[in-house]
């Protein structure tokens, strides 16, 4: 019983988020029935929860409800609250609004709705409680007691990336945000850091560990930038600390969340042998993949945390592997082209296979040995 | 005595149907009265239902028609239906525009068109309310010009192939049988302005109101 109502509960939270992000957006409100979002989203999570309850793989308990109502509750506020024109007075109609237009009953007052509503939260989330107490003391199974950190930190990046994407004065910023940086233009990532005025340096940093989550993004109009805004070496300092940074968070994300999963979805034998080569050769291969201008510095960071290399090794690696190029592409800047490119290319190929050589020739004489 | 009884009821019968067939025809003959009014004020007029959402948020739509894919997109949610609506100003001897085209809704700021058709003065009454301008009843966003110039765009054929019930938008448009012609095609898609129901002049959400178009004149 306890399952199914928290189940019930979560699923209406997570749906009432989605019809209320949607209906942010006014242009894809004019479009459609954001209640038909909240109803079918709805059903739609319900019916999921109880297949992955059925095959008994999803507990949401007690305190994972109360996170969810603190997160999604702060983020709900953050995207209707304090308006400009109209303070909170959009508490009162909008989310009555959507229930109205998706049950198709126009003719019910907004208090009433809202009455409606306001019990439902509230008697639902007293039921909660009482049966979660109940379980505690006569269950057979113990009942999910322990904070879920892994669905905490999942909701709070969800509800981060909602709120740059919905939240309206966020989503004018992030949609000029993501405008400049698909550009590739320098001089508007130049003019846009510039713009920050004393909070630059923290902007530019900010935006390195924007790119690192986000892969597409280019880190090379960044360091560029932070050359062109600083000074040369300030601009290296700055662009070689937030990168290392971003690898840290992408290394860690990929830990935290890819791990167990790699574990379930690979067998052990195949997955010994990569921790085998990662614990001997990690390093060397983080360098040589840094040292490559055309292997992405965000999928290696992520591919490293699910790996079980150690995170100083991966952490010398990365500060190691990058400095060279950030370096260079600090001190020579937007003038990096052509020729001069495909020169530094060059250079940090020939270091890269210098460092393969030596793990073949390390690996073949290990070989020889043990035969 | 059941007899009697028979009667009786027979007798309240007959005073009750005479009593609506009265009703009915002072109705009748209070209607004739209003349409001879009518009929010296020619003028079209929609009943329709304040829809209080818009108080707070944003829309384009001013009037629509309750069952149009849009019912529920308008400050009004009209009751009567919007191809109706259009014969009946092509009735009243209103003029379409019909220059607005699909392809222009997805028209940039700089590039949007504003519509034409015969120029209509526009008001909105409701019970304890005498009628006012329908200007009166729209709020805009800062810079935003609630001078409203509302034409008869026509779009007859756009409506019916859409479905979306519109009967007045509050910028140009290629559906709405009415459209505001101060503001072009695509000015509320690009937040160039925004529209609201303004809630210190309509009353609460649900209440019944009549939207009231004629033709212009000049004053």
């Amino acid at each position: 019983m306890l399952k199914r109502i928290t189940l019930v509960y979560n699923s209406f939270i997570f749906a009432f988020v989605l019809a209320l992000s949607v209906f942010s957006n006014t242009n894809l409100e004019m479009m459609i029935n954001t209640g038909q979002i909240l109803i079918g989203s709805f059903f739609i999570l319900v019916v999921i929860g109880l297949i992955i309850q059925w095959r008994g793989k999803l507990e949401i308990g007690f305190i994972t409800t109360v996170s969810n109502i603190i997160i999604w509750g702060v983020y709900i506020f953050f995207l209707i609250g304090n308006d400009p024109m109209f303070g909170n007075a959009r508490f009162a109609t909008l989310p009555a609004s959507i229930i109205r237009e998706g049950i198709h009953q126009t003719s019910i007052p907004f208090s009433t709705i809202n009455y409606l509503l306001l019990s439902w939260l509230i008697l639902g989330f007293i039921a909660i409680i009482f049966l979660h107490i109940k379980c505690v003391r006569k269950c057979k199974t113990p009942y999910q007691m322990n904070i879920s950190w892994k669905a905490v930190s999942f909701n709070i990046f969800l509800a981060v990336v909602f709120s740059a994407f919905f939240q309206p004065q966020l989503s004018k910023e992030t949609k000029e945000l993501g405008s400049m940086l698909g550009s590739m233009d320098v001089d508007r990532v130049i003019e846009y850091i510039r713009s920050f005025g004393g909070w630059a340096a923290g902007v530019s940093f900010l935006l390195m560990l924007l790119q690192s989550v986000l892969a597409p993004i280019p880190a090379v109009l960044i360091t560029f930038s932070n050359a062109a805004v600083f000074g040369w070496w300030q601009g290296a300092i700055l662009s070689w600390s937030s990168a290392m940074a971003g690898a840290v968070l992408c290394f860690y994300i990929a830990r935290f969340f890819g791990r167990g999963a790699v574990v379930k979805l690979t067998s052990n034998t195949l997955l010994k042998q990569v921790d085998d080569f990662f614990a001997r050769y990690g390093k060397h291969t983080v360098i040589i993949c840094r040292l490559l201008p055309f292997v992405s510095f965000d999928i290696i960071s992520y591919g490293a945390g699910l790996t079980s290399m150690g995170f100083w090794e991966f952490f010398v690696a990365t500060g190691v592997g990058q400095l060279p190029a950030t370096i260079v592409y600090s001190y020579v800047g937007g003038m990096l082209t052509g020729s001069a490119k495909m020169v530094l290319s060059g250079i940090l190929i020939l270091f890269s296979i210098t460092i393969l050589v030596f793990i073949i020739k390390t690996m073949y004489k290990e070989r020889s040995k043990k035969k | 005595m059941k007899k009697f009884l028979l009667v009786l009821v027979a007798l309240f019968a007959i005073v009750g149907l005479a009593g609506c067939g009265e009703e009915k025809k002072t109705e009748k003959k209070s209607e004739a009265k209003q349409e001879v009014k009518e009929k010296e004020v020619p003028q079209v007029v929609v009943n329709a239902e304040v829809n209080g959402k818009y108080f707070t948020e944003p829309t384009r739509h001013g009037v629509v028609f309750k069952d149009g894919s849009n019912g529920e997109k308008a400050i009004l949610r009209s009751l009567d239906d919007q191809k109706k609506f259009y014969d009946d100003l092509v009735a009243l001897g209103a003029t379409p525009g019909n220059n607005v085209k699909l392809t222009d809704m997805t028209a940039d700021m700089d590039h949007g068109i504003a519509v034409d058709g015969e120029k209509l003065d526009v008001y909105i009454k409701w019970e304890g309310q005498k009628e006012i301008p329908f200007t009166d009843i729209i709020k805009a966003s800062k810079g935003g010009n609630t001078d409203l110039d509302i034409r008869f765009g026509g779009n007859l054929e756009a409506a019916k192939e859409k479905q979306t019930g519109c009967i007045l938008c509050l910028d140009s448009c290629a559906v709405g049988i009415t459209s505001n012609a101060n503001y072009k095609t695509g000015s509320t898609q690009n937040n160039v302005v925004q529209f609201f129901g303004n809630d210190t002049v309509l009353p609460a959400d649900g209440t019944k109101v009549q939207v009231i178009f004629r033709l212009h004149e000049d004053k």
